[in-house]
């Protein structure tokens, strides 16, 4: 399973100029078109900041997963958006984040959901894949860099 | 007081047994839990030479099972109200373990005990035992 094989320019965004760790959700709900798959997007938000309250997906290095099952979710949803400048997330280092991936899965399945996290985390522990997708310019040179980096 | 707890979670059973006390311990002093799974790349080796699957789908494999449990964990956690973060790293599980706790400057590592007999008790004996002596904060065996 592949992170690129659920984005696409639209659901990308580079070099954000977006601050604080609120707008960052909601601006990633935006980008994952919450009502094509499934709720509206104020729903989602709530749900995923209500996530959040349990503690930071921030996992460190820089990146924030912020992810959430739903029953109403009827498709996953992927996101990505990076960041001009770090942003404070209250991640498990303390380090401020710039690249975030948000993921919506439905609850009935845990599997693609499992499967489709495990593979996001492989790839943000490479501190090369990371500082590419922190310096690439567009969402094209985003998803280009993911595609090579799961090539590999 | 507790504000942080790293909770080593390996893809057994044991990880779910121990992660109500983890979570309860977490509510009781309003501490933070860390899950962390760690993909023990010399186990991921040893198999490869012993069965020939690839390296690149044994780790794939590895990780989603991980997940699988942290995942289970994030829900027990949730379901009683415990703060928690999921993280999942590859390496050496002492070491890896011994890092983490560093870097995110942790009040107490918790690991699973092993009910299995022999090799796999052992393990998780020198695993306690290696992060007493490197970690300056205590280490607690659920």
């Amino acid at each position: 399973m592949k992170l690129s094989d659920y984005l696409t320019e639209k659901t990308v965004e580079a070099q954000s100029s977006i601050s604080g760790s609120s707008r960052i959700l909601e601006r990633l709900v935006d980008l994952v078109e919450a009502p094509k798959a499934f709720m509206d997007s104020a729903t989602l938000l709530a749900e995923i900041k209500q996530r959040e309250k349990l503690g930071s997906t921030g996992i460190g290095e820089g990146v924030a997963i912020p992810h959430v099952h739903l029953k109403d979710v009827h498709e996953m949803r992927v996101a990505m958006l990076t960041t001009k400048s770090p942003v404070e997330f209250g991640a498990v280092d303390e380090k401020p984040c710039g690249i975030f991936i948000m993921v919506v899965a439905p609850d009935d399945d845990r599997d693609a959901y499992l499967n489709l996290l495990s593979a996001v985390s492989g790839l943000m522990r490479r501190e090369h894949v990371r500082k590419a997708l922190s310096s690439a310019a567009s969402s094209g040179d985003i998803l280009k860099v993911l595609r090579e980096a799961e090539r590999a | 007081m507790l504000q942080r707890i790293l909770f080593v979670v390996s893809a057994t059973g044991e990880s779910l047994r121990a992660a109500p006390i983890v979570s309860e311990l977490a509510l009781c002093t309003n501490a933070q839990i860390i899950a962390l799974n760690v993909v023990d790349s010399t186990v991921a080796q040893r198999v490869v030479t012993a069965t020939g699957s690839t390296v690149t789908d044994l780790f794939v494999k590895l990780e989603q099972d991980g997940w699988r449990y942290l995942f289970d964990v994030e829900d027990m956690a949730k379901s009683m109200g415990a703060r928690i973060v999921l993280l999942q790293d590859e390496g050496y599980p002492e070491a890896t373990v011994t890092s983490a706790a560093r870097r995110f400057k942790v009040d107490l590592v918790v690991v699973p005990r092993s009910r299995a007999a022999g090799m796999a008790q052992s393990r998780i004996e020198r695993m306690a035992m290696a992060l007493i002596d490197r970690l300056d904060c205590p280490v607690m065996v659920v």
